[in-house]
């Protein structure tokens, strides 16, 4: 075997420069190398890089409740591979489905007024729910924007109509009610009941004999002051066979679509059946959703003129909704067990019908605006306080 | 209008830290460890690089025991539970009836062997995987101030009740589950030896003479327990 030898002969200058330089460097073997001498391999000084190790993980967990939803859309033909190839999950292939039932709902040209959300989850509270056997089904805006329709535009158009009250009794209840289909309204009735509720306030304070003052702007609008068709709306609005009858009678074009279409969207709204909780499924959504416990903001106001009653009230209800910083609750918040495969079912096939109604209404909203800037209100008001 | 689904969750976890063992290549008895941050830098895809070492510290291994604990979760304790946490149970039985089992070895203690014995109340405590046994004096749930008498068996140390367990089946974790399984593992296991120093019992013929006098009785003789230093307090505490 050849002995090893010391001597540096034969070997560059430079290089045996090199070497003895190296040689005369010590290290404190007390201390500890800087990290790149520990770990770094001897013919470099960059640190090594973890190519190979698995530097990211993904887990994803609890999505057992989603399997049952997205069964029943397969069944109904509402989830297939289009779907299951754009996701990741089961809850991806989900949403893509129920994207797409809202989407085939609508035309691009449509606009949505209440920017509303769809939202389907096993949890309602800032805390994780653990357990997967019930879902929410969820609609509606945390917008909090509150939209008014003054009828006061159409009630002057129809002037000299014979029908005209009996038509504005008809606008009012079907615009209502469509809109308490989808969302809060606010109206009459709701005027009336916040009138009530604060004017026996007051009395059993008096009874009391607190000193309570009724003559307040709010306090002293009454409902009963509000325009008859809308006061009396149930009894004046037109049976089912007058109506086509009623709207022919309507002479200015614009006026008499915009009373179609709210007919149009009354009679859609009336088809849409959100499912019904069971006992046991209202008693988790309460449990879930106690820490919610303001009511939905209105979502559509609706009056004959912005000086009537029925806007003081709608103002005072929304401002303190407003001021008392509490959680409002949803238009439609609907809890049901995972395998009821009936509510699920119910709530896709009312769902076309929810994202259409909400649609009409906010094409509706844009109708009454035009309407009323049509009118120029504004200028006849100013000739006024000339 | 947008579809948002939420159900169940999805978490992403991203390579952060690593930590390097150095081990002394001659005796094998000395190492070290450092502590890495993992750098990203760089034109994308940004290859994970490990950043400059700090020697690992107590305080770091305290904070990384931390994140990896699980939470514990609220139970419903059994009855004859005493004392739980994450490393320890605690839990008390009535007397029973059971079949004594030694290993190989003197005639006398063959008799014994595999006879139907009546034993004590005991107090049984896993502490971290380990096990230890006390004797009650009454068959009732114990009070912290409850005196405990030495659990008169082989292969337990009547100083502290330390169970030898020797080749005895446990179960892996120690939890609320496994109580059963450690009562079956410690009386069906064979004796082998005495453990430590002190009294087992107060029989006069020690402790071969109690089990020999027990056989085919149907109670256990409590006047033949020998006292320990314990009581329940110091024996949960220690």
């Amino acid at each position: 075997m050849p002995g090893r030898t010391n001597s540096l002969r034969g070997f560059g200058r430079g290089l045996q420069e090199a070497l003895r330089s190296r040689s005369r460097k010590s290290i404190s073997r007390r201390k500890l190398d800087s990290s790149n001498r520990l770990i770094a391999p001897p013919h470099t000084l960059t640190l090594p890089s973890l190519g190979g190790i698995q530097s990211t993980f993904e887990a994803s967990y609890g999505f057992e409740a989603a399997l049952a939803p997205a069964r029943i859309l397969v069944q109904r033909g509402q989830l297939g591979p289009q779907h299951l190839a754009q996701a990741d999950s089961v809850v991806s292939a989900l949403e893509h489905a129920l994207q797409e039932i809202v989407d085939n709902a609508t035309t691009p040209r449509d606009h949505d007024a209440f920017d509303i959300e769809v939202r389907l989850t096993d949890n309602l509270g800032p805390q994780i729910s653990e357990s997967s056997e019930y879902l929410f089904f969820l609609w509606g805006s945390d917008a909090r924007t509150v939209q008014y329709i003054p009828l006061r535009p159409f009630y002057d158009q129809l002037e000299g109509n014979p029908n005209r009250d009996r038509l504005m009794a008809s606008l009012y209840h079907w615009i209502y009610q469509t809109t308490c289909r989808v969302f809060a309204g606010f109206g009459f009735e709701d005027a009336k009941a916040l009138f009530t509720y604060r004017e026996e306030c007051y009395k059993r304070e008096r009874e009391a004999g607190e000193d309570i003052d009724l003559e307040g702007e709010v306090e002293s609008a009454d409902p009963f002051s509000v325009i008859t068709y809308i006061r009396q709306h149930k009894s004046l609005m037109l049976k089912r066979h007058e109506v086509e009858n009623a709207l022919s009678s309507i002479l200015p074009i614009q006026v008499r679509e915009a009373f179609v279409k709210a007919y149009s969207m009354f009679t859609l709204s009336r088809g849409i059946r959100i499912p019904m909780m069971t006992p046991e499924c209202r008693a988790i959504f309460e449990d879930a959703a106690y820490y919610i416990d303001g009511d939905p903001v209105p979502a559509i106001g609706i009056s004959h003129w912005r000086d009537d009653a029925i806007v003081a009230w709608l103002d005072e209800y929304c401002q303190e909704q407003f001021n008392s910083g509490v959680d409002c609750r949803l238009p439609v918040m609907k809890c049901f067990r995972v395998d009821d495969q009936t509510t699920f079912r119910r709530l896709v096939t009312a769902l076309p019908k929810m994202v259409r109604t909400a649609f009409a209404l906010s094409e509706w909203l844009s109708i009454a605006q035009k309407v009323e800037t049509d009118c120029h209100y504004e200028n006849m008001e100013n000739e006024g306080h000339d | 209008m947008k579809v948002t689904i939420e159900i169940g969750q999805q978490k992403k976890f991203l390579l952060e830290g690593a930590i390097l063992i150095y081990e002394e290549q001659l005796h094998k008895q000395e190492c070290f460890a450092t502590v890495h941050k993992v750098i990203r830098e760089g034109p994308e895809p940004q290859l994970p690089v490990l950043g400059p070492g700090s020697l690992l510290t107590t305080s770091f291994l305290r904070e990384l025991t931390s994140r990896l604990r699980i939470p514990d979760k609220a139970r419903l304790l059994p009855e004859n539970v005493l004392a739980y946490t994450s490393e320890l149970v605690v839990w008390w039985t009535l007397p029973r009836l059971h079949p004594m089992y030694f290993s190989d070895g003197a005639e006398d203690r063959r008799e014994v062997t595999g006879q139907i014995c009546p034993h004590p109340a005991l107090v049984w405590k896993v502490r971290r995987g380990q096990l230890f046994l006390r004797a009650l004096s009454a068959p009732a749930r114990p009070r912290a101030k409850t005196a405990l008498m030495v659990a008169p068996y082989w292969n337990t140390a009547p100083q502290s009740g330390d169970v030898c367990e020797g080749s005895m089946p446990r179960p892996e974790q120690t939890d609320l589950s496994s109580l059963l399984s450690w009562e079956e593992g410690f009386f069906n296991s064979r004796f082998t030896h005495p453990s430590g120093f002190g009294k087992l019992t107060t029989h006069q013929g020690g402790f071969i003479g109690l089990w020999t006098e027990l056989v085919g009785k149907q109670e256990f003789p409590v006047h033949y327990l020998a006292r320990s230093t314990q009581t329940i307090e110091e024996f949960i505490e220690s």
